[in-house]
Formats: structure tokens, sequence, C-alpha cells
């Protein structure tokens, strides 16, 4: 037996590595766009926090970053899983990305949510 | 007792297994997943750079100005047109394995792979072009 | 024609290390290279081994690495080569070596028979054969050409990484069962290669498909139990 991750097998990471990978493909492709090519996205405190305050911008911003950093972290997973036999330090590591992962979801949510709230 | 199973095994044969076989030919499908690999590490550290960088904007307007025109410099416009090419290699080639897996598209990946390339090298040029000119107004 | 042939040698009783002995002799475009491997055995160096049996490619017993890919010695024409070159002539890779070009080939097998490498039906015998429609035939058709010579597991990245990884060999001889609709032991079959070393260590990287033989698509196959193992689970 091998350490895995919430006791599976792989299956589920699979599969929703691709469908969060679909997701991300339209998604970032549209934010990279709004933020470098159209010249809507002028990168300035009012400016961001004006969108934020909208709750549709809010929510999409959130689940990309929530389907952003499973896919990553998910992904540095699998390949951590190809290469890492031991299984002390495969139980390390998938420690530090759950942290990494929970912590920075933490960042995005106390940054993303209290706008527009008030 | 078969060779195998005795316990002189470890002696008896030689071990020439490394964890990747350099010498190996390469094929484009290999070339595909080492990019892809590369690619997705890259793109999971700017994650993490991105969202510590723009929490900034929890602490106001200062704090969050002060932050933009540290990674407001040339040199990091110039790695922003970098990170799009790795964005456009990891999204287009991701679709080509959701292709490959979902779709059996396996009989193509060849001609998925090329495809792959050439909108890479289209988007990454183009994309490259319209930051450069932003850059310098 | 003259071409130089480089060999891995390795003999466990004389040699500590493992090195690479040239030889050089004429040779027919025409010939495949386990003829001109006999050559070399029965005329210049009688030390040599390697594993050979039919010559046919239906065996699957001289895989090895030729100019660092995965093919039978048996099926390479000395024509479809670089001469203007040593040619590279090693043991398979990833497997352990015993003497000069012959590899252990047991965990191979350990990981073929995990699979249940045969047909499992309890159902009464009807007493003539199992029937079969043209469709259900076409999805096993070419699964079921694998000659098991190791070749395509050799070549993968995954199992370079991670031995104890089933391997394409494995996985396609488990795609031949589990969509074979005369075997009833699908349950299990699938509950095998669902598994961490089973079929998610498969990247797509088609290095299998390259070395196999038998042009057999593994890649697709695996891909294809990927979405039974999920869409059974859903």
């Amino acid at each position: 037996m091998s350490f895995k991750s919430s006791g599976n097998s792989g299956a589920f990471a699979w599969f929703y590595q691709r469908i969060t990978g679909i997701f991300l493909f339209v998604i970032l492709l549209l934010h990279f766009t709004i933020m470098h090519f159209t010249g809507t996205g002028e990168i300035t405190y009012e400016n961001i926090v004006g969108r934020l305050s909208d709750p549709y911008w809010k929510m999409l911003d959130l689940s990309f970053v929530v389907f952003a950093l499973y896919h990553g972290l998910n992904g540095i997973w699998m390949a951590i899983q190809d290469y890492v036999r031991s299984e002390g330090w495969r139980a390390v590591i998938y420690t530090i990305l759950v942290l990494v992962g929970v912590f920075l979801f933490f960042l995005a949510a106390v940054t993303l949510i209290p706008f527009g709230l008030k | 007792m078969s060779l195998y199973m005795s316990p002189k095994y470890k002696e008896q044969v030689l071990d020439r297994k490394r964890w990747f076989e350099w010498d190996y030919k390469w094929f484009w499908g290999s070339f595909a997943w080492v990019l892809h690999r590369l690619s997705g590490w890259a793109l999971v550290f700017y994650l993490l750079l991105h969202i510590w960088v723009i929490h900034h904007l929890s602490r106001g307007p200062a704090a969050f100005d002060q932050v933009m025109q540290a990674v407001g410099t040339p040199l990091f416009k110039v790695l922003e047109i970098g990170l799009w090419g790795v964005i456009v290699y990891h999204a287009f080639n991701g679709m080509r394995v959701i292709i490959v897996d979902f779709w059996h598209g396996s009989k193509y990946q060849k001609q998925l792979f090329f495809i792959v390339l050439f909108l890479f090298v289209v988007l990454w040029v183009g994309g490259g072009i319209i930051m450069a000119l932003h850059m310098i107004h | 024609m003259k071409a130089t042939f480089k060999i891995f040698r390795y003999d466990p009783d004389k040699d500590k290390k493992p090195y690479y002995k040239e030889y050089t002799l004429d040779v027919e475009p025409n010939t495949v290279l386990l003829d001109v491997l006999n050559d070399i055995k029965w005329h210049y160096d009688g030390t040599l081994t390697f594993r050979r049996s039919c010559a046919h490619a239906i065996c699957g017993s001289c895989g090895m690495t030729i100019n660092g890919k995965n093919r039978l010695a048996c099926q390479t024409l000395i024509k479809d080569l670089d001469t203007s070159k040593p040619i590279k002539i090693e043991p398979l890779k990833s497997y352990p070596v015993i003497k000069d070009l012959v590899v252990d080939m047991n965990k191979f097998y350990e990981k073929m028979f995990k699979v249940k490498p045969y047909l499992v039906n309890d159902n009464p015998p009807p007493g003539r054969e199992f029937l079969q429609t043209p469709e259900e035939q076409k999805l096993i058709d070419e699964a079921y050409s694998c000659i098991w010579c190791g070749c395509c597991t050799s070549s993968c990245p995954s199992f370079w990484a991670d031995d104890d990884y089933l391997g394409p060999a494995a996985l396609l001889k488990a795609y031949r069962f589990i969509f074979d609709t005369r075997d009833t032991l699908t349950e299990e079959r699938l509950r095998i290669v669902n598994d961490a070393d089973g079929v998610w260590r498969c990247h797509v990287i088609f290095n299998c498909v390259e070395a196999c033989p038998k042009e057999i698509n593994i890649t697709e196959y695996i891909s294809r139990l990927k979405l039974k193992v999920v869409t059974s689970k859903l």
C-alpha cells in the first residue's frame, strides 16, 4: 500500500483535473485577455475594487481561485506520486500542499469577499 | 526456485533503472508531456505569487499601489509575456490531453500536438506584440 | 556494405561494470538485425548472449533497445537504421540485466499475471462457442495481438520513475478482458486497474505506442479503461 490522497485511487483526481482544466481553459484565457489585451483592465485599486463589488465578478473570481488552486496543487501531487517513493516524504509533501492550498484560499477569500458588502 | 526469488538475486543482476532514461529516443508525445509538466510547475509558482500580490488589495490602496509598483518594472512586464506563452502552451496541450482521454483522440495525437504548437506560436507572438505595445505606451 | 554495431556487454561473473563492444562487419541492407546478431555470435564472438526464438515477430523474445528505441531485433531491417554511425544495441531499458542483452522479465510477468490474463466465465457452457457480434469482437481485435515482449512497458517514463506501475502491457491485457463480452470478472478487473499504481499512472505520453512492434494503439485502450473506471464509479 502506498500513501494516497484521502484513501482514493486517483480516479477522482484524474477526472476533476480534466473538469477543472476545461473550466480554467475558458476563464484563464478570458482573464488574461481582459487584463492584458483589450485595454479594459487598467490595473488600479479603484478599477479592481469596483469590479469586485459586483457579486457576479466576485463569485467568478472566487471559483477561479478554487479551481486554479485545486488544478495546480493536484497536478503537483500527481508528479510527486510519480517520483517520490518514500511514504514519509509523500505524507510530508501532501500535508504541505494541503496547507498551502488552504492558506492561499484563505488569503484570496479575505481579499475578494469584503468588497461591496459594507 | 527461480533466480528472481533467490536471496542472491540483487547480486546476480545488474540494476540499470534510472528515474528518467535521458538517452531513450524522444518522440513528439514525450516532448508534449515534459513541456506540459514543466509549464505546470511554473504556473503553480506563478499562481502562488499572484495570489500573494493581489491579496494586498485587502490592505488598502496604499499597500496595493506599492506592491503593484514593485511588479510593474519592465523586467516583470517582459516576464509577463513569457507567462502568456507558458499559459497558452499548457492550456492547449491540456485540451489535447482531454481530447485524447475523453474523445478517443489518440490516433490523431501527433496532428493534435502540431495544432497545439501552431496555436502556441501564433497566440504567443500575437499576444506578445500587443503586450509589448501596451508596455511602450 | 560495412556497418558497426555497438553492443552492450555485461557478464556478472567477469565484469564489474557493463561496457560497449563494437563489431564491424559486412551486412546486406535487407538483413534483419537478429541475423546480424546471430552472425556475430556464430562467427566473431561466441560469448555474446541474447534471447531469440521464432525470428518472426511472434514470440516476443528479442525485444531490445536499438538506437534508443525499443523494438524486436527480428523485425528491424538494417536499411531502416542509420548505418553512418555505430548502431547502438542495449538490453531493454529499466529491467535488471542478467547478461549482455538478456534482461530479467520476472517483474514484468508478475504484473501481467496481476491482471489475470485469462478468460473467466462461470456461466454454464452454452454447448457451443460463446458467440460475439462482429462489433463486440472489434473492440478487442487489436488488443489481443500483444506478444508480451515488454517493449512498451520498458519505454514508459512512468515505469522508469516507478517500477511498481502496472505498465502499458498489463493495462492493455486488462482492457482486452474487461471489454471482452464473454468475460464475467469485469468488476474485479476494474478494481485491480483502479489503483494509484494502476491506470492513473498513465500520462498519455505515447512512448508505448511508438515502441509496440505490433503497432497496437495502447494509449487509446488505457484511456478507454480510465473512462470505464470513472463511469462505473459515478
